[in-house]
């Protein structure tokens, strides 16, 4: 494949190491452990009370603490100790938030704006069980709560086994055979190094670096965090000086520019993501931006945007749009994207088989690339992947298809007629296709861009469309798993993975020891917390304010498949000439700009900046890209793009350590007695 | 329905104050919690001491665990809490958080102390007082442990102290009425109630007066303006026809009065024909002379105001009603002038009508009775009925008031009546009240204060305690004397040989009275249930917890003082324990600093030291900035061998101009194979005092380097050794000629 020298610049920042070691054992297992039963329960809690979760902090906390008693007691951790760790320490958290967990579906059956939309009488009981009787006792551990709880560990199992089937297969062909540069990667790989660093006792640059960007993201995040959660907890009002999470503008610029969401924010780490990811993907997205602002008043203009009025305010203004123009839009520059990388792939197939004759000793063809992985690496057999990919992938979709005919015959014994909810051959098929041909392309478009520009992609609302087009009656399907994936973002931890010097097996082997303890906490901490009060209550303040929020805008699109339900919205968001536009248009700047020579990572920027990117995110990765070009990388030299990146992490610590630690506070704060009044 | 709004006051204020209780003793909690960390980290150390740290966390998490489950059992805020175990759990969050970012940003200060310093790598020890206190804990734990039977002989001491501090006194609080002297004599025997600032008062108010006091005439004074908006005027329409028009005069507000103000003010007597409103006639309005000359109306005419037909009924000279007309609080009985950004008493806006502004503390109504408020002037109003007013946009009650005496009455009785009504008063409204007394007005409200008890009964069990603890410290130091004599010369300061002993009585301290908290409370607890309490009671509240605790520790403390100065004695015997910068002579100061070096370090330390003042050359860091620095080698006028270097520097704070010439020698001292060092100084500009007191801090930080140098590794050393041997020059003259060209005789 031709290598755009920005990509290889990128590519070799951080060079994985020459062996792996397989760094699972004891400490991993303790750390594991530390995280599942500390942390878990707090966090959970966390989210239920403020909406927030401890997330990476916890990663960082784990790993700085166990580096400390490590020091302590003369021994030290290797780097891939150290990544397995801080892997674990994700894995193992759990999440209960808004739409997710079992505290959240006891709470849809008696929602009521699920009732209101007559939608909660026929969630089906395999996921959350009717009888007041048995929600009344608040707890889990009930027979009726048998088949939900079955189900959510055969979907945890499915998923974990999941992340090394077509995630692996992805991390394969874009690091190894296309050699995509994972600009993230680093990032994480850079932080953990430099940790590995300090433990071993070596004076290097890298722990200088993370402590001062570290301490940077604590100091900024006591400004833009710390203070208003803290604030709003002690005192009567909440004192923010920057708003969060953007400043909206659309009102402001609306009179010139119409149906233009403009959002301003003030997040420092935005700025310093912008001087790690590739220069010109950033020059690209921020000219897509701007491409997007002149075009958005056009479309306005001429009725293509017609749902949009002044006044929408920015979230309004993106939904508003999505549905007019840019689902459409979207779906034709992913069809691009994803057509752009099957011909490069191709392209250096094709041409690997021709110079094959050619090719120099010890350098690798594409092919070989992709079936003989660099050895030592701790690999899994291509083939036992895409094994295990078939193998989990037949497994969801049998199982909605078992789960959803189960419903079926629970509404007919109810007296729906028998025409409404049935599984057709029709919806198998779809299944079928989501499975195994969207979850590839999009898993592979996505880990395309996760490699060169450091961002996946997502298609919104596929699964919203998909359900209504199809034509299915009944509320079932929403509740059923659905088989389409988006395996993309996993590229980017086995590629992390490689850079640390961690066998891939180590991972499989974390994802396995932490599966028994995440099921575990989840019904003994979801338990636990649902014993102190109902969900949602007084007792968790977030619940009482979000829950029924969230459910009214699920239950609003859950109605489209309800008979007599709006379902015009989605029939409308759907426009071929559109995604036929957005193709075109996609696969003209690629050739264009390709023809006239301009760094690849331009051309990606520019059509992520295309799809209604966000001016929040891409105007300070502009301004931070700028800076970083022209002003840090003349100070600092060459060592300029490895200095930042061990910077960010530092910097992403230092936040997360922060957010834990008002979090914390915060958690005081709502322990204390509550008075009723 | 009196007994009702009474129950109903009373219970707005002990909700209120439960609520704090309640916070207060899960504060408390959190405290011991905290508390609890060192404690669990000293009694491994002591009970157990083990050296791998695996089990030391392990064993200190077990310690904390069972004063957590002790704490548990007994203590009622983890009964009260909505969630008892989070409370735990967000406990150990915190915990966690800041050992992680005291450990990420103790790196970050050693780098920038090595930026700081200006050398590539850091070298030396720190001198972190931290990391001396938990030396000096340390130490004093391993004493602890060498005697056993005494140290639990003390502690015992410290618990029993702490047991009995907990049980025998207490702290409660109560309900008082505090009165404040206005300052202003008062024209009536009666109240007068308003709410902080001048805001707005419920209408449900009148109500509730009149059914605790019937019989008496609450005046009402109502203002009809917008606070948030003072364009927003009232409009006064003189209707009219084609010929003559309308006329249309904007007032910025109205002030709408009930019958009995008269009897509150010399109103009557300002205004004419104000019986008429006294009366209770509704349709009538009162104006400035000078609003009635500029709508061209006189007394009897009609004029319009918010679609209200009402006759003009007397008139009144703007300048008199000013000066005459006032409330019993002393202020003016016109609306008030508000602005943007106008702040009340106690530092709130005006126009912030939330609980909390509303609320009256003893500390607000301080505020309040100092308070100048501005008023708006009599023609920038006007007068109406309350009843009107109320019916009007904008209009709000806003101060209420009421005679309680007859005039007849003596001023004791007068005085006593009212003093009855506003005890009761301001218990049940949280208002500011004004009572006029005899002698003068007063500012009334309402406060809950605390009381403690009991601090007789402890007080010789704390004295005994005290001595024990001081007998102790006393019999440690006499057995320790040669430990103390090993510390000095390993190069301890005494002042930090005499923090050793204070560290180890802290223990003491923090041992006993944790101990002593929980197991008195946890007895305590036990012997209530036992019913064999008899009239004691237990306080669980935070704040007597960390009066007890600081308490205890103050008096171990306070034991330990003495002995500590005792011990940094016998450390340096001599009646000079800390180093003094040398007193100037003829603008020179020679100080001989406390370092000996071996012939070949003393090489090595110049070119050490001038990379101290190179990397001081930018003038940016540190405490001074130095000129050229040029080292010299040779024979000394003694005969003997000579290193050193010398430069121009100049002392923070620049703007002092404090500059001087340094020199610094080190040559054989009274053994040939040992150097000692010598630090000239020459004053080249700056004044003397500023010069000599700037000049400590300048030789401690070249002391400071001394110390650094005994840390460097052997390999370091030599490399310093080969770098200072480019570096030497000549032997100085006694004449030295300066950067700037000037000379300096060395003595």
């Amino acid at each position: 494949m031709q290598i755009d020298k920005e990509l290889q610049q990128f590519r070799d920042l951080m060079k994985p190491p020459e062996t792996w070691v397989d760094a699972f054992g004891l400490k991993a297992m303790i750390g594991g452990l530390f995280v599942g039963l500390i942390m878990t329960p707090a966090s959970m809690y966390m989210q239920l009370v403020t909406g927030s979760d401890i997330g990476s902090a916890a990663q960082w906390v784990t790993i700085i603490l166990f580096l400390e008693v490590a020091r302590r007691s003369f021994t030290q951790l290797s780097r891939p100790e150290i990544y397995i760790l801080y892997y674990m320490a994700g894995a193992t958290l759990v999440h209960s938030g808004l739409g997710q967990g079992l505290l959240w579906q006891q709470f849809v059956v008696q929602s009521e704006e699920m009732r209101k939309f007559g939608i909660a009488d026929k969630i089906p009981s395999w996921y959350a069980p009717h009888s007041p009787d048995v929600l009344g006792q608040r707890t889990f551990f009930h027979s009726a709560w048998l088949t939900p709880i079955g189900l959510m560990a055969l979907s945890m199992l499915l998923s974990r086994l999941d992340n090394f089937g077509l995630g692996y297969i992805m991390y394969r062909l874009t690091s190894d055979v296309e050699k995509l540069p994972f600009p993230m990667a680093p990032v994480g790989a850079a932080g953990v190094t430099a940790l590995a660093d300090a433990s071993s006792g070596q004076e290097t640059w890298r722990w200088r670096v993370f402590s001062f960007g570290a301490v940077l993201g604590m100091a900024f995040a006591i400004v833009y965090l710390a203070l208003p959660a803290v604030s709003s907890a002690f005192l009567p009002e909440k004192i923010s000086i920057f708003p969060i999470p953007f400043k909206d503008l659309t009102e402001n610029t609306e009179k010139i520019l119409p149906a233009v969401p403009m959002m301003l924010s003030f997040d420092l780490g935005l700025v310093i993501l912008g001087m790690v990811l590739p220069f010109w993907a950033m020059v690209g997205s921020f000219a897509g931006l701007i491409l997007g602002i002149i075009l958005n008043p056009i479309l306005y203009n001429t009725g293509v945007l017609q749902n949009w009025s002044p006044g929408m305010g920015a979230i309004r203004t993106v939904n508003s749009n999505t549905l007019d123009f840019y689902f459409s839009f979207g779906l034709g520059l992913t069809l691009a994207i994803a057509v752009i990388g099957f011909w490069q792939v191709f392209r250096s197939l094709a041409e690997a088989r021709r110079m094959k004759g050619n090719q120099t000793r010890g350098e690798k063809s594409a092919w070989e690339a992709l079936i003989k992985p660099p050895p030592g690496r701790g690999d899994i057999n291509l083939w036992l992947a895409v094994l295990i990919y078939v193998g989990t992938m037949g497994g969801t979709i049998l199982m909605a298809w078992w789960l959803l005919d189960m419903a079926h015959r629970e509404a007919v014994a109810a007296g729906v007629p028998e025409s409404a909810s049935q599984v057709s051959w029709v919806l198998l098929g779809v299944f079928v296709f989501y499975g195994f041909i969207y979850t590839p392309i999009i898993s592979y478009v996505s880990a395309r861009m996760e490699g060169i520009i450091g961002n996946s992609v997502n298609i919104p609302f596929v699964r919203e469309a998909t359900f209504i087009l199809t034509g299915y009656q009944g509320a079932a399907i929403w509740f059923a798993p659905f088989p389409a994936h988006n395996y993309g973002n996993m590229t980017l931890y086995f590629r992390k993975t490689e850079l640390v010097g961690t066998k891939i097996i180590s991972m499989f082997k974390a994802e396995m020891f932490v599966l028994p303890i995440v099921f575990v906490a989840t019904i003994v901490f979801s338990q636990f917390i649902w014993n102190i009060a109902p969900v949602p209550s007084q007792a968790f303040p977030f619940t009482e304010v979000f829950w029924e929020a969230h459910a009214y805008r699920q239950g609003l699109m859950m109605s489209a498949t309800l008979p007599g339900g709006e379902s015009s919205a989605f029939q409308q968001a759907f426009k071929p000439w559109f995604i036929v536009a957005g193709f075109g248009i996609a696969m003209v700047l690629f050739s264009t700009l390709s023809w006239l020579g301009l760094p690849i990572l331009l051309v990606y920027g520019l059509i992520r900046g295309l799809d209604q990117a966000a001016p929040h995110v891409i105007i300070p990765q502009f301004i931070g890209a700028m800076l970083g070009r022209h002003y840090f990388a003349k100070k600092f030299g060459d060592m300029w793009k490895q200095y930042i990146i061990v910077f960010f992490a530092g910097y992403s610590c230092g936040i997360g350590l922060m957010m834990m630690l008002s979090l914390g506070l915060v958690f005081i704060s709502k322990s204390v007695f509550q008075s009723p009044y | 329905m009196r007994n009702a709004t009474g129950a109903w006051a009373d219970e707005a204020r002990v909700y209120d104050a439960v609520q704090k209780m309640a916070n207060d003793v899960i504060y408390a909690a959190i405290f011991l919690l905290l508390l609890s960390v060192p404690f669990a980290f000293c009694m491994e150390r002591l009970l157990i001491g083990t050296t791998n740290i695996y089990k030391q966390i392990a064993y200190g998490a077990c310690i904390f665990a069972v004063m957590a489950l002790a704490l548990w059992t007994f203590h009622p805020a983890f009964k009260i809490s909505s969630s008892p175990l989070i409370i735990i759990l967000a406990f150990a969050i915190i915990l966690m958080s800041i050992v992680v970012i005291s450990v990420v940003y103790s790196r970050f200060d050693t780098e920038l102390k090595r930026i700081r310093s200006g050398r590539g790598s850091v070298e030396g020890a720190s001198f972190a007082r931290a990391s001396v206190l938990m030396s000096a804990v340390m130490l004093g734990i391993a004493n602890m442990r060498r005697r056993k039977f005494r140290t639990a002989l003390t502690a015992i001491t410290v618990v029993l102290i702490t047991f009995a501090v907990l049980c025998f006194t207490s702290a409660s609080r109560y309900q008082s009425t505090i009165s404040l002297p206005v300052g202003i004599d008062s024209q009536y025997p009666g109240l007068l109630l308003r709410q902080r600032g001048f805001r707005w008062m419920p209408i449900e108010i009148i109500d509730s007066l009149q059914a605790a006091y019937p019989g008496k005439n609450f005046v009402q004074r109502w203002w009809t303006l917008d606070a948030w908006d003072n364009k927003n005027q009232v409009h006064l329409v003189v209707p009219g026809t084609q010929d003559p028009p309308a006329r249309v005069l904007p007032l910025q507000a109205m002030l709408g009065l009930s019958p009995g103000e008269s009897q509150l003010s010399p109103i009557a007597q300002v205004v004419t024909h104000f019986d008429r409103l006294e009366k209770g006639e509704q349709n009538i309005i009162y104006l400035s002379q000078a609003t009635v000359d500029q709508l061209k109306i006189k007394v009897g005419d009609f004029i319009e105001l918010g679609g209200i037909r009402l006759q003009l009924a007397g008139t009144y000279d703007a300048t008199d009603f000013d000066q005459r007309v006032l409330m019993l609080s002393g202020s003016s009985i016109a609306p008030l002038k508000y602005t943007a950004g106008a702040l009340d008493a106690s530092g709130r806006r005006l126009t912030d009508v939330n609980v909390d502004s509303l609320d009256l503390d003893a500390s607000a109504s301080a505020a309040e009775a100092d308070a100048t408020y501005e008023h708006l002037t009599s023609s920038q109003f006007g007068i109406i009925p309350a009843s009107v007013s109320r019916s009007l946009e904008n209009s709000s009650l806003r101060t209420i008031g009421v005679r309680i005496a007859d005039p007849e009455l003596r001023p004791t009785e007068r005085d006593q009546a009212v003093r009855t009504v506003v005890d009761d008063v301001v218990k049940r409204f949280a208002l500011a009240t004004f009572a006029g007394y005899s002698d003068g007005v007063k500012l009334v409200s309402a406060s809950n204060l605390s009381s403690i008890g009991g601090g007789a009964q402890v007080a010789i069990p704390l004295a005994i305690g005290g001595l024990i603890i001081f007998n102790t410290m006393m019999g440690s130091i006499a057995e320790r004397r040669r430990e103390i004599h090993v510390y000095t010369s390993l190069g301890l300061a005494p002042l930090h040989v005499g923090a050793l002993f204070v560290a180890e009585a802290l223990t003491y301290g923090l041992i006993g009275s944790v101990f002593g908290y929980i197991i008195g409370q946890g007895a305590g607890t036990a012997l209530l249930k036992m019913g064999w309490l008899g009239n004691v009671t237990l306080n669980y509240s935070g704040t007597s917890a960390m009066l007890t605790l600081s308490l205890i520790l103050l008096i171990v403390l306070l034991s330990a003082l003495v002995p500590a100065r005792l011990a940094s004695k016998i450390a340096a015997p001599s009646i000079e324990r800390s180093w003094k910068v040398p007193v100037p002579k003829d603008d020179q100061i020679i100080a001989s600093l406390p370092f000996t070096i071996n012939r070949t370090a003393a090489e090595g330390v110049v070119a050490y030291l001038a990379e101290f003042f190179e990397a001081h050359q930018e003038g940016s860091i540190g405490k001074f900035s130095a000129g050229k620095v040029e080292g010299f080698a040779g024979i000394g006028e003694d005969g003997k061998p000579t290193r050193g270097l010398k430069t121009v520097v100049w002392l923070t704070p620049f703007d002092l101009g404090v500059r001087q010439h340094l020199l610094l020698l080190i040559h054989p001292g009274e053994f040939e194979e040992i150097y000692e060092v010598q630090v000239v100084l020459q004053r080249l500009s700056g004044d003397d005092g500023s010069w000599w007191r700037m000049n400590r801090s300048f030789l401690t930080e070249l002391r400071k380097q001394f110390l650094q140098w005994r840390s460097l590794s052997p390999q370091r050393m030599k490399e310093y050794v080969e770098q200072s041997r480019a570096m030497f020059a000549r032997v100085p003259d006694q004449v030295v000629t300066t950067d700037t060209g000037e000379e300096v005789r060395l003595v």
